[in-house]
C-alpha cells in the first residue's frame, strides 16, 4: 500500500471556491500531502514541471484551455502522472475523451464523496 | 416570420428531454446544498419579436437577481441562466462552503461560488440534454449578473430571427425557502436544430 506516502497533488480550477473546496476534502484524508494550486491551463503545465505532482484534480472549463487539452500536454511531459478530470461537462464526448487518455472522470461539484472517487482513481493507479 | 407549430407530441418530448436534464441539475444543486430540490413543470414557450431581456422578464416577477449566464454552441446554440432573486444567494453559498467559513470570506467568495454553482447546474443539465439528443456541445465561461435584470443582462435587438424559445423551471430549497429559475433561450436556427433532433429522438424511441 501507499497510502501512507506523503504525496502532491495539484488541484487545476480557475474558480478560486473549487480549489478552496477540493484542498479541504483533500486534507481531511490525507492531511500530510502536499496541495499546490494552479487557476489556468498553463499554470498548471507550469506547475508540473517545477513541482511534478503525483496526482492532478483537472477542471474542464478554463480560461485558456479545455482541461483535455491541459492533460494531453501533461502526460506528454510526464507519463506517469496520474489525472482525474473534475466536470459538470458530463456530456458522452467529454467522458470518451477523457477515457482515451486513461484519465478518470468525476462529476462536479465537488463534495466529500466526489473527491473520494478522485482519491480511489489515483490509488489503483499508483 | 411566424413562430413553428409544433405538434403536441413533439411538444411532449421537448419537455420530457428538458425534465431529464433539469433532474440532473436538480441533483447536483442538491449535493451542493445538501438538501432535497424541488422541480416545478417545465413551461415551454415559443416567443416572436422580443428581445432576451423581455423573455426573462416575463417569467422572472422579481426585477433585481442574480444570475450567471453561459454560451453552449455545437448541436444546438443556446445561451443558459440561473436566477436567483437578489439577496438569497448567501445561504447558497454558505451551504456550499460549509460552516467553518467567516461572514467576511463568505461575501468576499460569493460571487465565484455562485459562478461555480452555475457553471456546474447548467453545464449538468446541457450535459443530459445533448447525450439524450446525440449532439456535442462546448461552453462559455460563467458570467455573474447582479441587479436589475434590464441592466444587467446585454440587450439584443429584436429582429424577426430572433424568435425565443424560452424553457423555463422553478426550483425551490423548501427548507431556507429560496427558489429559482432555470432560463434556456434558444435563436430560431437552433430550435430548428433542436426540432430536428428532437424528431429523430422520437424515431429511435419508436422505434422506426
Amino acid at each position: 500500500m501507499t497510502t501512507n506516502q506523503i504525496k502532491t497533488v495539484l488541484v487545476a480550477d480557475d474558480s478560486r471556491v473549487a480549489r478552496m473546496m477540493a484542498r479541504t476534502f483533500i486534507l481531511d484524508i490525507h492531511p500530510q500531502w502536499n496541495i499546490i494550486e494552479a487557476s489556468n491551463g498553463l499554470e498548471a503545465i507550469a506547475q508540473v514541471r517545477i513541482k511534478a505532482p503525483d496526482y492532478i484534480t483537472m477542471d474542464y472549463n478554463m480560461p485558456d484551455m479545455n482541461g483535455i487539452n491541459v492533460a494531453e500536454q501533461i502526460l506528454q511531459l510526464d507519463s506517469k502522472i496520474v489525472i482525474a478530470m473534475f466536470t459538470a461537462n458530463v456530456q458522452a464526448l467529454t467522458r470518451d475523451q477523457a477515457e482515451s487518455l486513461g484519465i478518470g472522470f468525476v462529476a462536479k461539484p465537488i463534495t466529500e464523496a466526489s473527491i473520494g472517487q478522485a482519491l480511489a482513481f489515483f490509488a489503483s493507479k499508483s | 416570420m411566424t413562430p413553428p407549430e409544433l405538434s403536441e407530441l413533439q411538444l411532449d418530448a421537448l419537455v420530457e428531454i428538458f425534465n431529464i436534464g433539469v433532474g440532473q441539475a436538480a441533483s447536483s444543486m442538491s449535493q451542493i446544498v445538501g438538501e432535497e430540490v424541488a422541480l416545478s413543470v417545465p413551461v415551454i414557450e415559443i416567443l416572436s419579436g422580443v428581445n432576451q431581456t423581455d423573455a426573462i422578464g416575463s417569467v422572472i416577477h422579481n426585477p433585481r437577481i442574480c444570475a450567471v449566464s453561459q454560451d453552449f454552441t455545437g448541436g444546438m446554440n443556446a445561451k443558459a441562466f440561473l436566477i436567483f432573486p437578489e439577496g438569497k444567494t448567501r445561504e447558497i453559498v454558505r451551504r456550499m462552503l460549509g460552516e467553518s467559513v467567516s461572514a467576511d470570506e463568505l461575501s468576499d467568495m460569493e460571487q465565484e461560488a455562485l459562478s461555480e454553482i452555475g457553471n456546474i447546474i447548467l453545464n449538468s443539465c446541457f450535459s443530459s440534454l445533448s447525450d439524450l439528443l446525440h449532439t456535442n456541445f462546448q461552453s462559455s465561461l460563467p458570467t455573474y449578473h447582479l441587479g436589475l435584470i434590464g441592466d444587467v443582462l446585454p440587450a439584443q435587438e429584436s429582429h424577426d430571427e430572433n424568435l425565443l424559445l424560452l424553457l423555463h423551471i422553478n426550483f425551490a430549497l423548501p427548507n431556507d425557502k429560496i427558489s429559482g429559475h432555470l432560463v434556456f433561450l434558444l435563436t430560431l436556427p437552433s430550435f430548428n436544430a433542436l426540432i430536428d433532433q428532437v424528431d429523430q429522438f422520437l424515431n429511435s424511441v419508436h422505434g422506426n
